[in-house]
């Protein structure tokens, strides 16, 4: 320890050695902070996106909505990447979260009822996915579908469809 | 020249201060590993809950597909661990009509609080399972049955 004529530390030294300390330890809890938010924000956008991927599966598998060929009575086969436009769509049978908003757009396609149909906010996170679903007014007969599948058909038609999803505040 | 009695308390007061500096250093090092497990633990909590909410969800396919039971459907789910860098935390699930609940009680007690629709009248569900178990579901009676 260097002491000076009066027997004095040089306080100087010390100072700054116990400013760059400090200096030090906010730097550290600085990027800890950071490192938290962002680790908690990216948890979120992961729930999102896996919220959002589930419902978009839900929509193009689920039975509820979809388009079915009849071979015959208590014969009805669901293909699956269809809607039928009297469906019922609900944010329970998209398995999407109360605390989440949603909306459903297909294009050419008026749904008889619509539960995703809230307006998306302009900001923040949203999960958003564009795709291509067969759309269907009734049931159709297996040999009306088997055509389909050969040359094509006016019973199932391609369109265009958006699903966006979001925290609701 | 300097006195021999200011020596030790300058001596005194630098030890004091790297105590002092040792035990703030400790404890906030103790506090910032704290927080990063917490944060650790919570991020596999949700993927707990996400996956096992994707797991049940996709079982209600089966009913629209095969309303007549014309094949013994099963489908198994193996609920992933909560682990850290060091062991391994035990966790349990509560399941619920509206929601799923992770629970970690232990060094840390964490909850993480999923909101679904688990409906009964489509779904008979175990109300607690633990991390790390299989999860079974059978097509019965026009009802998804897990346990």
């Amino acid at each position: 320890m260097r002491l000076n004529n009066k027997g004095q530390m040089i306080v100087l030294d010390v100072l700054f050695a116990v400013a760059l300390i400090i200096l030090a330890f906010l730097i550290v809890f600085k990027i800890s902070e950071v490192e938290i938010y962002n680790s908690n924000s990216q948890r979120e956008i992961e729930k999102l996106n896996r919220i959002g991927n589930l419902s978009y599966t839900m929509l193009m598998n689920n039975g509820q909505n979809g388009c079915y060929v009849t071979d015959g009575p208590q014969q009805n086969f669901f293909i699956p990447g269809t809607i039928k436009t009297n469906s019922t769509i609900t944010k329970e049978n998209l398995a999407i979260p109360s605390d989440y908003n949603c909306n459903l757009l297909i294009s050419g396609v008026t749904l008889s009822s619509n539960q995703c149909n809230s307006v998306a906010p302009t900001t923040g996170d949203i999960y958003e996915i564009d795709f291509t679903i067969g759309s269907c007014t009734t049931e159709t007969d297996k040999s009306t579908y088997l055509n389909c599948t050969k040359s094509g058909c006016s019973w199932l038609t391609e369109k265009e469809g958006t699903l966006k999803i979001w925290r609701a505040n | 020249m300097f006195k021999k009695g200011q020596i030790s308390i300058e001596l005194l007061i630098v030890v004091l201060f790297l105590i002092a500096f040792i035990y703030v250093y400790n404890t906030l090092a103790e506090q910032t590993v704290y927080s990063l497990e917490l944060s650790k633990i919570k991020e596999q909590e949700q993927d707990i809950a996400l996956s096992l909410n994707e797991f049940l969800q996709l079982q209600k396919n089966i009913i629209n597909y095969h309303q007549n039971e014309i094949i013994n459907y099963q489908s198994s789910y193996k609920i992933p661990d909560i682990d850290l860098a060091s062991k391994r935390i035990p966790c349990k699930i509560s399941l619920s009509e509206t929601a799923i609940k992770v629970d970690v009680n232990s060094d840390w007690v964490v909850s993480y609080n999923y909101g679904v629709s688990l409906p009964v009248a489509t779904f008979t569900l175990p109300s607690e399972i633990n991390c790390g178990q299989e999860i079974t579901c059978a097509f019965q009676s026009n009802k998804i049955v897990c346990n």
